[in-house]
């Protein structure tokens, strides 16, 4: 299990450097939209509203 | 003076006739014969017999005079014997080392134990015993160990069928066993041995871990690898903490212009700008109208490079609503949309806005009738350095997924465990 904790040490640094990447170019999957990806997102299903859910 | 096991006196079974060994010369009661399983007075020089042997001979795993060094003193095997409770059963390897006395290798046909026979009673205070400092807590309940086979020579009178009543208390990795008959009681308090220790000791076939009830005394390796693990994790949240300092863009607002938004459902276009962007970033685009009372605005956003035409689209809505049904009053919507745009690269853009009002009629509900709202205004500020708080929880959650898989297989080691010890 050794293997386990050395590979674990190795993902744990490997997600601290795409973290810091991602915070130093401003990426996230998580945005709305990504000009990584060309544009889009955020409202391709769902554009704008037709009144509360509340019925 | 080095600490080797003693010397060896030969002699023969006054029952078959077998060569034989006594390597604890005045120490020993007791030889059972190698050949015929015949119990041997060993502390009288005719070796007068005691006990014709019950069944037929098992030779030990560990063959009877081999030696081993534990924690650099050297032990001789000098008997076997084995023992039952109900469905388990287990061996004891009695060795010997005339500096050092005896010792135990308790094998529980998973693990090796080493045990030693206290000279003092620990505490007992309910159900834990203390000894040295620490609590070994009760494991399982009260059970007779009857001795099912012997073999080889012991330092006190042992016979099939003898019977102790033991009690066990276990520390994981050591275990305090309690044995008692009528007329005397003793204490052991047995290691176990790590993994291979004993086997590669006495030169026998490795234990492999397999997925067979843990020891009651075993502790488990998930535990001591899920601790390692969560240091490892911490230590890398820490540094995440860190990089976030170090690397996040501090939220400069580049624009913020007020844009008018009539409520007729008709769609307008204004443009802002410019936006100068010095480097790859990202920007959280937030609408805020001055009013929004029972009606919702549109918002589609273009980020348009100047240079290149190239436009990042996006939209969002701002919709407030309110009013009272048979349940009370509610209210739902996010009037003040926040929306983030991710790694747009180094340039300058203009934020396209196209921007309609819509007011609810609330036809065919319970909304409560409200007059439409008067146009008005909708501030837009864009600001350099959107916040991603998921990135952040996400890193987190996968650096938690290991030490969270050993934490449940600890708890299943440890179940196992004592479910083993309740099955005895």
């Amino acid at each position: 299990m050794r293997i386990g904790t050395i590979l674990h040490a190795l993902l744990c640094l490997l997600i601290v450097c795409a973290y810091a990447w991602a915070a130093s170019t401003g990426y996230s999957p998580f945005a709305d939209a990504s000009g990584r990806n060309g544009g889009g997102g955020g409202g391709f299903f769902f554009h704008g509203s037709s009144g509360p859910r509340h019925k | 003076m080095s600490d080797t096991a003693g010397s060896v006196r030969a002699l023969n079974c006054t029952n078959c006739g077998g060569p034989l060994q006594l390597r604890a010369a005045g120490y020993t009661t007791d030889l059972v014969c190698f050949h015929c399983g015949s119990t041997l007075d060993a502390t009288d020089p005719d070796l007068p017999l005691i006990q014709k042997a019950a069944e037929a001979l098992r030779q030990p795993e560990i063959s009877l005079g081999k030696r081993a060094k534990f924690d650099g003193i050297e032990w001789e095997a000098g008997g076997y014997l084995e023992r039952t409770s109900g469905d388990s059963g287990w061996s004891e390897y009695l060795l010997f080392n005339p500096y050092h006395g005896y010792r135990f290798l308790i094998d529980d046909g998973r693990r090796f134990s080493l045990g030693e026979v206290l000279d003092r009673a620990p505490e007992v205070v309910g159900s834990t015993a203390n000894l040295d400092g620490k609590a070994y807590s009760e494991f399982g309940g009260s059970y007779w160990a009857r001795v099912q086979f012997v073999v080889g020579e012991f330092y006190w009178r042992v016979a099939i069928g003898e019977a102790v009543q033991v009690e066990d208390y276990v520390l994981p990795g050591t275990i305090l066993s309690h044995e008692r008959t009528d007329t005397e009681q003793t204490w052991t308090r047995a290691r176990m041995l790590e993994w291979g220790v004993a086997e590669k000791a006495f030169g026998i076939a490795a234990r492999s871990p397999g997925y067979a009830p843990p020891s009651a005394h075993e502790a488990s390796l998930y535990g001591r690898w899920f601790w390692r693990s969560l240091v490892i994790s911490v230590i890398a949240i820490l540094a995440l903490l860190v990089a976030s300092v170090m690397f996040e863009d501090k939220g400069e607002i580049l624009l913020t212009q007020d844009v008018p938004v009539q409520m007729d459902g008709q769609d307008r276009t204004a443009k802002l700008g410019p936006l100068i962007l010095s480097h790859q970033s990202s920007i959280a685009v937030k609408a805020s109208p001055f009013t929004l009372d029972n009606a919702w605005i549109d918002l589609d956003y273009s980020l348009v490079d100047r240079r290149t035409q190239e436009s990042y689209d996006v939209s969002a809505v701002a919709e407030n609503y309110y009013g009272q049904d048979s349940d009370g009053p509610w209210r739902e919507g996010n009037a003040v949309p926040e929306t983030r745009v991710a790694s747009i690269p180094a340039g300058t853009y203009d934020l396209v806005v196209t921007i309609g009002g819509h007011t609810w009629l609330g036809q065919g509900t319970y909304f409560s009738a409200q007059p439409a709202p008067a146009d008005g205004m909708v501030r837009i500020a864009i600001q350099r350095g959107a916040s991603f708080p998921e990135n952040y929880w996400t890193a987190i959650l996968l650096m938690l997924i290991w030490p969270g898989m050993l934490l449940f297989l600890h708890y299943q080691f440890e179940k196992r465990r004592r479910m083993a010890g309740e099955e005895d």
